[in-house]
């Protein structure tokens, strides 16, 4: 899959995802950047949420989702099940 | 190996697959190659070969921007084996001279080298063994003016080889 072979990439390249972040939402689309480090740096790289969560899984790395995008666009458990 | 370039990408009538269609660069007799691909990965090729640019980095500009990030460059792609109708690929990567070559699959590989204007090529065993000469595809009509027509025309028993 073409996310195993983004991993592989990261991988050669002696670095690894740390964490992802839901950052922001812009004309119904969600933002998302992911978190690299490598031995000297930490580098974020712009990203889809979906492609971001496809590669988080293969690192077992967290997923953070802004204040300010869940605050606004999320919602409880008990409200989408009384809906 | 030898160099292809995309001669085009289309559907495959029978399996409702994507296809891209490889054609040798250089030579007389010029070999092709199919290979049926996925949705996402033949929209991932069609859109950069047709210079539409995405509203939000797709997964292959993602691919890119991660090897951009880390100052490396794709040197080319090599469609390298078929294995039980599968084909293999690798991407070759260059980090500050140290080269790196890459598990993939195709359709990756190629929507990777549309993106980084890098050469595609094929082990000449696998285009020798699986790819066929224009010629072979074409049914006995003159009508046929361009490579389109080929896969219009494909020979059922050849469709059949290379269904997935």
């Amino acid at each position: 899959m073409t996310h195993d072979l983004i991993k592989n990439i990261v991988d050669a390249l002696s670095s690894a995802v740390t964490a992802v972040y839901i950052t922001k939402m812009q004309d119904e689309t969600f933002f998302a950047r992911l978190s690299l480090k490598t031995d000297t740096q930490e580098i974020d790289i712009d990203s889809r949420p979906s492609d971001a969560i496809a590669i988080a899984i293969r690192y077992n790395a967290p997923i953070y989702v802004d204040d300010a995008v869940i605050e606004e666009n999320g919602f409880l458990e008990e409200e989408k099940q009384d809906g | 190996m030898v160099e292809v370039n995309i001669e085009f990408l289309t559907i495959d009538r029978n399996t409702r697959t994507p296809l891209v269609v490889l054609k040798e660069k250089e030579g007389e007799t010029k070999r092709i190659l199919l290979i049926w691909i996925g949705e996402s990965e033949a929209w991932a090729i069609e859109n950069q070969l047709k210079q539409i640019p995405p509203q939000r980095p797709i997964t292959h500009d993602l691919l890119k921007n991660v090897i951009d990030t880390f100052s490396g460059k794709v040197d080319s792609v090599c469609i390298t084996s078929i294995e039980d109708s599968t084909f293999y690929a690798e991407v070759t990567l260059d980090m500050n001279g140290k080269k790196f070559e890459l598990d993939s699959r195709p359709s990756d590989a190629i929507a990777l080298a549309v993106r980084c204007e890098v050469p595609i090529y094929v082990e000449e065993k696998v285009i020798e063994e699986n790819g066929f000469l224009e010629a072979e595809v074409k049914k006995e009509k003159t009508s046929q003016r361009d490579a389109k027509d080929i896969l219009e025309n494909l020979d059922d028993d050849i469709a059949k080889h290379y269904t997935v």
